[in-house]
């Protein structure tokens, strides 16, 4: 340790730094990065799907493939897309690039990417999981996706954590 | 250790709100209330005990501390028990499961809330822990 920094003083500096970011985490909330200024989530694209905007337009990006799932109202790219607000997707993401590459060719509509894309829809719309042991509030918020589930032919799920398989002789972790 | 909780839990919360981690990635062992609550209570005698933990125990060893040697002994011994006394209480070991189970989860509060929560209560303790130690020099 450096004879002109005492020891108490980095502990002082590593506390306030545990604090600082501490806190800085209780205003920030969550642990997930926001979106970026293009991508729309999957519960608020269901949510403007839920009440027929007009000027909206869902594009799937992947190549076309049989009994392949799509998203409601969902049209292939082509040169019939009409204006407006055009939102795009893929199985997982759409990059940044791909949708700056897309927005040249589509003009002046406003084109948005699926975050998380059709995994993200299946996991947040049509199966979102409750726990068994969730509390009234989370109760109570997951009747709002249970209902939105509902709507697009999905089905909630509720999982029972007692139910889990039986529990191993060796671990994973430290 | 608390320590070490508070820096990964930290640097976990960050690193994904940055988008560098993935925290879906993430494997979170499942949580089992009793037979946790009662390994932790023998983990934290043991540690209280001997005032070492495993991972510190080794370095201790490493440089020359005999203590060390009997505390990992004890460590060792310990887990020979457990292997070999496993099949008499495996329905108390697989008892009270709750799978992948998190504070936020419990709690139902925000992540970031929980996050600086358990900041604030380590460093009270470390205050805590420092002011006892002088005290009692």
């Amino acid at each position: 340790m450096n004879a002109g920094w005492p020891q108490h003083r980095t502990r002082l500096a590593l506390a306030l730094a545990a604090l600082v970011t501490g806190t800085a985490a209780a205003f920030v909330g969550t642990p997930e990065p926001p979106l970026a200024a293009d991508e729309v989530a999957a519960v608020e694209l269901a949510g403007w799907l839920r009440e027929r905007r007009p000027d909206l337009t869902v594009v799937d990006l992947r190549p076309p493939a049989d009994g392949q799932e799509r998203l409601p109202t969902a049209r292939p790219l082509d040169a019939s897309t009409p204006d407006g607000t055009v939102v795009v997707y893929a199985d997982n993401g759409v990059d940044a690039d791909t949708t700056a590459a897309l927005r040249e060719r589509l003009g002046s509509r406003r084109v948005l990417r699926l975050h998380g894309g059709m995994r993200a829809w299946n996991d947040d719309v049509l199966f979102p999981t409750l726990r068994g042991d969730a509390s009234a509030g989370q109760r109570r918020a997951f009747e709002a996706r249970a209902q939105l589930s509902r709507y697009f032919g999905g089905s909630p799920r509720r999982l029972d954590p007692g139910a889990t398989p039986a529990r191993g002789r060796s671990r994973r972790g430290c | 250790m608390f320590s070490a909780l508070s820096v990964a839990m930290l640097g976990v919360f960050w690193l994904s709100r940055l988008g560098v981690l993935d925290l879906a990635a993430l494997y979170v062992p499942p949580t089992y209330v009793w037979p946790q609550l009662f390994g932790g209570t023998v983990f934290g005698a043991g540690l209280i005990c001997a005032g070492l933990c495993p991972g510190t125990a080794c370095v201790a060893l490493a440089t020359g501390r005999i203590d060390a040697a009997f505390v990992l002994l004890g460590m060792l011994g310990g887990m020979l028990v457990a292997g070999v006394l496993l099949d008499r209480c495996v329905d108390f070991y697989g008892s009270s499961a709750h799978g992948a189970w998190t504070l936020p989860q419990l709690l139902d509060l925000p992540y970031g809330v929980v996050v600086a929560g358990v900041v604030g209560l380590a460093v009270l303790a470390f205050v805590a822990a420092e002011r006892i130690e002088r005290w009692a020099r």
